[in-house]
């Protein structure tokens, strides 16, 4: 059951800024990857332009000033998570440039943005945007569209020495985004990869981040990103977390972390094309995407540096089922490795609830749906403990309840489907009267209802959850008894306020 | 489509919601009104429906006049996205789903060195000559076999044509044949050192 929100000026005008802010992202992206006239620049080129042009229309206020710090960039002095989150080279490149807001005009066409990028992005331009030089240059390069203002002493950058935990959450992913990105331009250059970048920046996550909900909840973003590096990244996340909760060591964590983050370095070779067809893919199309587990394994295969047999069967058997089935054919008959396994698990959810260019995300608890519908594609073990780790509705997922209250997921219990969570109103969406209590575990009784998660909202949906059937468990006895689930049914019909919206 | 309120939208931000509501009334009940369409088909208030109508009609009509033109597809937005559908009853199982496996502890490196055998076996037939020599040293270092990358490819290129004959239903004899060939071809690839 789900209902569609309508959007308010206000959120298609932040909406716009936020597609613009991307699509600029994406562009710098696409230049590090492709040559400067490739139609995959150009294409995205043309698509910010638009975007900026979109903006307009929707009434965001011309010149579109973005600003920039070391680690994220503005508008209005709003941070723009989502967007920085990949930024983090094109961010360095205006921190290299003193670079503080880039204001765009809308008549910016895409060749002119493309000559922007050059000024931007070419380290022999560095010295172009000094104080003395930057009008000349700008003349130099046609650019009249952009104006760039540089960083006066005192500029704000969040580089500070004592960071907060979701400023280091921040910078801890982009630092894996960052380094995979870097991965994927060598890998499509057919240079050496910076394997060792990769286990360091995954070491420091797993020393620095014991409980990564907060780099997950970053996951959460929506980003239909151009090389499947956010998708790597939060895979990686999710396969650390699973791995963490089965109290693997520090060692295997850095394996395991390291071979998600690098398990569709194969696509690099995959043409963007295919990679991104919003339609069904041709026999011949669909023969390239097959290949990129086996291309994934031969990259790695050709590092001159050794790298760890995780990492390779990751690459190689991330489509594969418990017994090899999937793709690709293999010479000898596979069967895929724990790892393997748990990363086939954590893939297949990520892409699920992520936005891609042909399909809208789903939310955590349609996605596990879909999954069990194909139970067979999974390692039954694997898929149970991926769904007990992570639970039913993740931490940060935001939820209503029964009583039509606003809450956030918090924390896991030893059920995936009981929670804890905090409130953010009160029932029916009045405000939280001070001193109330605010925690609650799902399943549990308060004044005499049992607190029950009605649905599940995202920005553009709101998914109504049905009661869950009783689950049976044991006793301290060993006993099988029906669970407190079992009221759940009659909570609902207590229920005081109906679902705030559904179909 | 020239839809238009029949109102002027108030300017003031407070009376913006109220009058985009009214707005979006007035769309939905003049596209019921004037079309015959379904309207569950389309969102008649997106923005960009227009747009989208627009270059759809301009596509056909390119596509009438040279036949031989593609018809190039609507820019992707939200609206027009896929969404799997997933009922109340998959979700509502979903605890009892959880308990019905045993809770075995799962073990991240089991399989792990019969993952790799098979994995660098393949890396070895690929013909890809800079993972062949990767795959070559980690099977002689992880496993002390001395692989001969030549043979493996020969089987490879086989293999791949056995299976094609395979899916094509081609005839005992034919694959008997296709056999010696495979047998022929790797006896003669195989080394001393390859031999058992």
């Amino acid at each position: 059951m789900t209902a569609m929100k309508q959007l308010t000026a206000t959120q298609l005008r932040a909406s716009a800024v936020l597609a613009f802010t991307h699509a600029l992202v994406v562009a710098a992206l696409n230049r590090q990857l492709h040559a400067r006239d490739s139609r995959y620049v150009l294409d995205s080129l043309v698509e910010m332009t638009a975007a900026l042009r979109r903006a307009e229309d929707l009434g965001v206020d011309m010149p579109f000033s973005l600003q920039c710090s070391d680690d994220r960039l503005y508008h209005d002095g709003q941070p723009l998570a989502g967007p920085s989150l990949q930024a983090r080279s094109l961010l360095r490149r205006c921190s290299e440039r003193h670079i503080a807001v880039l204001s765009f005009m809308p008549g910016l066409e895409a060749e002119e943005a493309n000559r922007l990028l050059d000024l931007l992005l070419l380290p022999p331009n560095v010295e172009a945007l000094t104080r003395q030089n930057r009008e000349a240059a700008m003349l130099a390069f046609g650019i009249r569209n952009v104006r760039i203002s540089l960083r006066t002493p005192g500029h704000p950058t969040d580089r500070r020495t004592t960071l907060d935990e979701s400023q280091k959450a921040l910078s801890q992913y982009q630092d894996l985004a960052d380094c995979l990105q870097q991965n994927h331009v060598r890998a499509h250059r057919d240079q050496e990869l910076a394997v060792d970048d990769a286990s360091t920046v995954v070491e420091r996550t797993v020393a620095d981040f014991e409980e990564p909900s907060l780099l997950l909840s970053m996951a959460t973003q929506d980003d239909v990103d151009r090389f499947t590096v956010g998708h790597s990244v939060r895979v990686a996340l999710l396969a650390l977390q699973v791995a963490r909760a089965l109290d693997a060591t520090r060692e295997q964590l850095v394996h395991i972390g390291s071979a998600a983050l690098l398990h569709d370095i194969g696509k690099s070779k995959v043409p963007q094309e295919v990679l991104f067809k919003q339609g069904r893919l041709t026999a011949e199309e669909w023969h390239w995407m097959a290949q990129h587990p086996r291309l994934g394994a031969q990259i790695l295969l050709e590092q001159s540096e050794p790298i760890d047999p995780r990492a390779i069967g990751a690459a190689f058997c991330h489509h594969m089922g418990q017994n090899g089935e999937g793709y690709p054919q293999a010479l000898l008959p596979v069967t895929p490795s724990g790892t393997s396994r748990l990363v086939r698990v954590c893939d297949v959810f990520e892409a699920l609830t992520s936005v891609r260019p042909y399909k809208r995300a789903l939310t955590p608890i349609e996605a596990y749906a879909v999954m069990f519908r194909n139970e067979k594609d999974f390692d039954p073990v694997w898929l149970r403990r991926f769904v007990r780790t992570i639970g039913l509705f993740p931490n940060g997922s935001r939820v209503r309840m029964a009583n039509g209250a606003e809450a956030i997921v918090r924390q896991q219990t030893a059920r995936a489907e009981r929670p804890v969570v905090q409130l953010l109103s009160g029932a029916k969406d009045a405000a939280l009267e001070s001193g109330q209590r605010d925690r609650f575990t799902v399943g549990d009784e308060f004044e005499g209802h049992v607190v029950r998660i009605q649905a599940v909202d995202t920005h553009d949906r709101c998914i109504t959850v049905p009661p869950f059937d009783a689950v049976e468990e044991p006793t301290e006895a060993g006993q099988p008894v029906a669970a407190a689930h079992a009221c759940l049914s009659s909570a609902m019909a207590n229920a005081a306020a109906p679902p705030h919206r559904h179909d | 489509m020239s839809i238009r309120p029949r109102d002027p939208m108030p300017s003031g931000e407070a009376l913006f919601p109220a009058a985009l509501a009214q707005w979006r009334l007035d769309v939905r009940t003049e596209v019921k009104r004037s079309s015959s369409l379904p309207t569950s088909m389309f969102d008649a208030c997106d923005p960009m429906l227009e747009v989208r109508l627009a270059e759809t009609t301009e596509a056909m009509l390119s596509c009438l006049q040279e036949p031989t033109s593609k018809v190039t597809q609507p820019p992707p937005s939200g609206a027009d996205k896929r969404i799997e559908v997933v009922t109340l009853a998959e979700m509502k199982v979903l605890p009892s789903k959880l308990t019905a496996a045993d809770h075995a502890v799962p073990d991240l490196d089991a399989g792990l060195s019969a993952e790799c055998l098979a994995v660098l076996a393949d890396a070895c037939g690929s013909g890809h000559e800079g993972a062949t020599a990767g795959a070559t040293t980690m099977l002689r270092e992880h496993f002390g076999i001395h692989s001969n990358a030549a043979a493996l490819a020969a089987l490879a290129e086989l293999t791949t044509t056995l299976q094609a004959d395979l899916a094509n239903g081609r005839s005992a004899d034919d694959l008997a044949a296709l056999c010696e060939r495979i047998s022929a071809t790797v006896a003669a690839h195989l080394t001393p050192a390859d031999s058992p």
